[in-house]
């Protein structure tokens, strides 16, 4: 049948930029705290850099990140209004608990670490850990309840938020451990060295098993796309033919997964520091865009 | 019996109208409705090839749901319900994060270019508490608007859905829309009527 619109109003796109963003940065902040408390909890002398590095890492990260929702608003000066106006059944109520909470904990938790009080910073780690991984697991229940938007509205996306949240801050945790290694490769003994890199191939093998789980839970949301409503088509279709399809096939699955993953398969390509930290470079950008595809891209079926 | 108390429902009746959006220019003289934003207007669509040729209407607005998303996203109860189902945005609470927009199934939020928070459609509130019907139910020419309680038996509104085939928009998304159309076309309805998406 032949079918032309005459008349319509704009289709808009309420939440943009500012979420993608934030997103990103706290599934960062997720990641340098996990792999900080698993570091700490193992409690060997050459974990400890990688959980001074997330500890500092996901202090600072979370003093930014609500920066990107403030400025989102429209009405900035009534920001205060979270706090006093409370509606439990909102995701963005439970953030604001999150969000406040967290530094708390994070702050005692980051100067534990790095003053070197282990059986303090063991407590604090894993009191605050069902709050770090809540913000930024709120922000997947966020989607969920955006019932209107088909991509938003899955089951998964909590979960998939998550690993994806550990798979970026592996990678930053990673090139910003190969930092520190280029920094005091002069001062350190041969054991030393030989110590860091044995843990930065952990954390290597640890990403590649996220990204392999990240992979099969991206699969299992195509599948249910692909077959689902007309709508979930119609945004399979975006993803995979449509004008997402360069930046979702493209950068996220093949630079910002795929890519990764092979290189990191090879031995050579493992053991080499450029070669480390291109693959998690490439993992960042591919979870950044991942951010921006789910955002701006699951809003991007037109609903009237 | 007992009368309940009234829950409001809208009806469109598009066996009369004629798309003449005089629905659209009386709720924006109404309530101020700034330009480039709409509470409610009218979608046209033009289907088939001469002779067989046709246009359909699908005027929207806010379903005012039974069950609304909007509400329960809301972080500050801006966004809240009255006892007889009207969804009305605080003006006071409202700190423009546009969850709401982002949740609603049927896109009928936008944000004032002047007071930069949410507004929609709340069905004239303001004329229903004065005893008064909607500015677009009393603007309409065609008599094809309708507003009323649904839980009075008698009234136009619960006539009309007694004794017609009606539908709502997205029923599927248990919000329980309370706009009901009489005679709506499916590719009026469907989103991307008109707008084939393979070729997008």
């Amino acid at each position: 049948m032949d079918v032309r619109v005459i008349y319509n109003v704009p289709y808009i796109i309420p939440l943009g930029l500012n979420i993608a963003v934030y997103f990103y940065i706290t599934g960062l902040h997720m990641g340098f705290y996990t792999t900080s408390v698993v570091a700490t909890l193992i409690g060997k002398k050459e974990w400890k850099p990688i959980g001074k590095i997330g500890a500092v890492g996901a202090v600072v990260i979370l003093t930014i990140a609500p920066i990107f929702l403030l400025i989102d608003l429209t009405q900035i000066p009534r920001f205060w209004h979270l706090f006093v106006y409370l509606n439990i059944t909102s995701p963005i109520t439970w953030g604001t608990f999150f969000l406040t909470s967290y530094p708390i904990i994070g702050l005692f938790y980051a100067w534990y670490v790095l003053k070197g009080r282990e059986r303090l910073a063991k407590i604090l780690g894993l009191v605050g850990f069902p709050i770090a991984v809540s913000v930024h697991g709120y922000t997947g229940f966020i989607l969920v309840l955006g019932k209107g938007r088909v991509f938003w509205n899955a089951s998964l996306n909590p979960i998939l938020f998550l690993v994806s949240a550990m798979v970026s801050g592996l990678a930053v945790i990673i090139i910003i451990a190969n930092i520190r290694r280029l920094f005091f490769a002069g001062q350190s003994t041969p054991s030393e060295k030989e110590n860091d890199a044995r843990i930065i191939d952990i954390l290597l093998t640890m990403l590649i098993i996220f990204i392999i789980i990240d992979l099969v839970l991206l699969g299992s949301d195509l599948a249910a796309l692909a077959n689902s409503t007309q709508d979930a088509h119609y945004m399979f279709t975006l993803l995979t033919a449509g004008k997402f399809s360069f930046w979702f096939l493209g950068v996220e699955i093949l630079m910002g997964e795929l890519i990764p993953l092979i290189m990191l398969s090879v031995p050579r390509i493992k053991t080499n520091l450029t070669g480390q930290n291109i693959a998690a470079a490439f993992v960042l950008i591919g979870i950044f865009v991942m951010r921006i595809i789910i955002v701006i891209g699951g809003q991007s079926v037109p609903l009237h | 019996m007992k009368k309940l108390k009234p829950r409001y429902g809208f009806l469109v009746d598009l066996r009369r109208c004629m798309g003449c959006h005089t629905c659209s220019v009386a709720c924006k003289n109404e309530n101020f409705v700034p330009l480039g934003v709409w509470r409610a207007w009218v979608k046209q669509i033009e289907k088939g090839a001469y002779p067989s040729v046709r246009k359909h209407f699908l005027p929207i607005l806010c379903n005012n749901c039974e069950n609304p998303i909007c509400v329960t996203v809301c972080p500050t109860k801006a966004s809240h319900q009255r006892e007889d189902g009207i969804v009305l945005v605080d003006p006071h609470k409202c700190i423009g994060c546009r969850y709401c927009m982002a949740a609603c199934p049927y896109d009928v939020r936008y944000v004032s270019p002047l007071l930069h928070i949410v507004q929609k459609c709340d069905w004239c509130s303001h004329r229903v508490d004065a005893g008064l019907k909607p500015a677009c139910v009393e603007a309409c020419p065609a008599d094809a608007r309708v507003f009323g309680d649904l839980n009075d038996p008698d009234s136009a509104i619960s006539k009309l859905i007694a004794i017609n085939t009606t539908q709502v928009l997205k029923p599927d998304m248990g919000t329980h829309p309370q706009v009901f159309y009489i005679n709506a076309d499916i590719d009026a309805i469907d989103a991307r009527g008109g707008a084939p998406w393979m070729s997008e």
